[in-house]
């Protein structure tokens, strides 16, 4: 593999595991996880809360502590290696090469730190500029993420703006030195619903703007739906189904994809009420089941599915790839659950959450 | 954001005063509540002319003659114009006496907080920054030593080896420093003299205060280092001296600051030991001598400043949270 090649992906992520050393034992957050990013490309990480997106993303930017932590595989940028470089060694990457929007505005900026400052101090820390030109870049950004009366919101703390204006303002800070890679990791999902919309659309449109390649963090596939190239469907810390956005859409093979769809919230509810359609909770990660980890939970499973975990096998259509079984819309995932139904057998949990 | 400032300033004077008003009646009953005639218990046994006159001064000091309300109206009226008594074996007005010797702790407090929290801040930062280790666990032990260690003991030490056998320092002394001269305006500033004579004292005073600051910054820098800006901060590339400093300190600093304010309390009583063994001509010394020979009157009045002096450190203490956190200060009205 030819490193540094500009023709190349922007991300390679192969074979990652992130592990927490617990008083329980090991926490499997991320298991095994592979994955490439083209410049300019969006890749949706869809899966529900505990499934490891978070983890995974602060494990690309190598943003966790490193203590405590278990890593293992590679993650090239650029065709760099990554993974194993210092803190003192990433700080060239992050910011200037690959940043990051968290999920709560309102508790990711300095709450004793003027805005304007919160902004320059990245951009003069990674471009040799002047005070004055950072002042008048910061401010140009806060125009361009629409912050009205940028100049006076220079001067002003984050407590005095919304969680909508905060938001624009991590955005304008993730923007600030022009990253190659930006991941936003539930960017609206502490938002008002109203402004939701507002807050993707900009990203969207900032992203386009300048070329970057975007990792978009959501456990609603309905916020990936229009915005994503691609659509890497998360559980138990594995990658269970991954394809392009039309082709998972239009043929998605994994169940768990399919139990995800059918909880999109509808219009008139918040979007980060919890996805309560899915019966069950995601499995232990210290002793993960055996098999296959949404077994437990799962319409179509089978014996084989509980004893034998499904590797990652190639669909019909060029990257797509799931973990299963018996697919749905295949012959045997259609026997399958048929077989299920004639049975009287529903999986684990449901008849857990039943009783319950 | 000024006009919040000032509100909040208001708000806090008025507190001020309301404190102030407590301190006044408690220091005030405290010697009418000396068994008996409080002149007797005051100036006891002794006879003869000159003490008659001493017993008469303490007789117009208190007031006596006047009923209980009275009398409180006339000290405290006494106070706000700096009217403080007089001290009976030298006849002096005790005011006089706080002048000379108020500048000389305040210093010595003042030099011991500073010294202490130079070196509580980056210790204190450094354990937090490097928490479970052995670096952290080699400075709580450390600091905890210095704290068990008694201010005399400390002090008697310092003087001996610094003083007696290497000859490095002046172990007893004063030379007037900066603050002298606005009490008293016979004093003249020789600053390095001051500050010479100052430094085993001050150093005395500070250390035990070096582990408690430490630990207080210690927990609540932890705290601060999980918060989801700090991790933000790390992800635009900011230096860790920088997200150390600059991010994490001043959100994490203000249990030190309000603990600092309330250790004044404890600074004076050290400052009493600490002034008696280098002699130091402050308060301390002041309030030992008053002690010794059961001066109420003077003792009642140094309480008065010790108590003013405390009061309005905390007040400062407050005033310095609302600069180092704006969101103690009222929310901006649109404008
Ligand atoms: N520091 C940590 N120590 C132990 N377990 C952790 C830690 N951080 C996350 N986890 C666990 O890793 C799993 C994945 O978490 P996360 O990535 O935050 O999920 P998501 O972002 O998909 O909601 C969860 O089960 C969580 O409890
Ligand atoms: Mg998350």
């Amino acid at each position: 593999m030819a490193a540094a090649q500009p023709s190349g992906p922007l991300l390679e992520v192969a074979d990652l595991s992130t592990h927490f050393e617990t008083s329980r034992g090991l926490v499997r957050a991320v298991d095994g996880v592979s994955l490439t990013l083209d410049r300019g490309k969006t890749l949706g990480i869809v899966g529900e809360s505990g499934s490891g997106k978070t983890v995974l993303s602060r494990s690309i930017m190598n943003l966790l502590p490193k203590r405590g932590v278990v890593r293992s595989g590679s993650v090239r940028l650029e065709g760099n290696e990554i993974l194993p470089l210092s803190a003192k060694e990433m700080r060239r990457y992050w910011g200037a090469q690959m940043a990051m929007i968290f999920q709560d505005p309102m508790t990711s900026l300095n709450p004793v730190m003027k805005i304007g400052k919160q902004i320059t101090e990245a951009v003069r820390q990674h471009l040799d500029v002047t005070r004055q030109y950072a002042n008048e870049l910061a401010e140009s950004l806060l125009a361009s993420v629409r912050i009205p009366e940028p100049h006076a919101r220079l001067k002003e703390y984050p407590h005095q703006l919304s969680g909508g204006m905060r938001q624009r303002i991590c955005i304008a800070i993730a923007l600030a030195c022009g990253p190659k890679l930006l991941f936003a990791d539930e960017p609206t999902t502490a938002l008002d619903v109203t402004v939701q919309a507002q807050v993707l659309d900009l990203i969207a449109h900032q992203q386009a703007e300048r070329f970057m390649a975007m990792v978009l963090v959501t456990h609603d596939l309905g916020v990936v739906a229009g915005r994503a190239d691609e659509i890497a469907v998360m559980y138990a810390g594995r990658i269970v189904e991954h394809a392009p956005t039309g082709v998972l859409f239009a043929n998605m093979k994994m169940p768990y994809t399919e139990a995800l769809l059918a909880s999109i919230p509808k219009l008139d509810e918040h979007s980060h009420t919890r996805l309560a359609t899915i019966p069950g909770r995601p499995p232990d990660l210290v002793i993960p089941p055996p098999g296959c980890k949404f077994a437990p939970r799962c319409r179509y499973v089978q014996e084989r599915c509980v004893q034998e975990e499904p590797p990652l096998t190639a669909g019909a259509a060029p990257g797509h790839e799931f973990r299963c079984w018996f697919p749905v819309g295949t012959p045997e995932g259609n026997e399958a659950l048929a077989r299920n139904e004639r049975e009287g057998r529903v999986p684990q949990a449901a008849a857990l959450a039943g009783h319950a | 954001m000024r006009t919040e400032l000032l509100r909040f300033i208001a708000r806090r004077l008025v507190q001020l005063v309301i404190v102030l008003f407590v301190v006044s009646i408690f220091t005030f009953l405290l010697i009418r509540l000396l068994p008996g005639d409080p002149v007797q218990t005051i100036i006891p046994f002794a006879k003869g002319p000159q003490f008659a006159k001493e017993r008469a001064q303490l007789r117009r000091d208190l007031g006596l003659n006047k009923s209980l309300l009275g009398q409180y109206w006339s000290y405290v009226i006494g106070l706000l114009q700096g009217h403080l008594g007089h001290q009976y074996s030298s006849g002096l007005p005790v005011s006089t006496l706080v002048d000379q010797s108020l500048p000389v702790s305040l210093q010595l407090m003042i030099y011991a907080q500073v010294i202490s929290l130079v070196f509580a801040i980056p210790l204190g930062i450094l354990a937090a920054y490097r928490a479970g280790t052995k670096t952290d666990s080699a400075i709580n032990t450390s600091s905890f030593a210095l704290l068990a260690l008694p201010n005399f003991v400390l002090a008697l030490f310092l003087s001996f080896l610094i003083g007696a056998k290497l000859h490095w320092l002046p172990t007893a002394g004063y030379a007037p420093g900066w603050l002298d001269q606005f009490f008293d305006g016979s004093q003249h500033m020789q600053l390095g003299q001051h500050l010479t004579d100052m430094i085993l004292p001050s150093v005395t005073l500070a250390v035990g205060q070096i582990a408690v600051y430490m630990r207080l910054l210690r927990s609540d820098m932890i705290a601060t280092l999980q918060e989801n800006f700090i991790t933000l901060a790390k992800a635009k590339g900011i230096t860790n001296r920088r997200i150390l400093w600059r991010h994490a300190l001043r959100p994490s600093s203000l249990t030190m600051l309000t603990v600092a304010g309330l250790n004044v309390g404890t600074l004076i009583g050290g400052a009493i030991v600490v002034e008696v063994i280098y002699d130091l001509p402050g308060m301390g010394e002041k309030i030992f001598q008053a002690v010794e020979s059961r001066s109420y009157v003077e003792l009642q009045s140094y309480v008065v400043v010790i108590a003013v002096l405390f009061v309005v450190v905390n007040f400062l203490v407050d005033f310095l949270y609302a600069v180092l956190d704006p969101r103690i200060r009222r929310a901006r009205t649109p404008a």
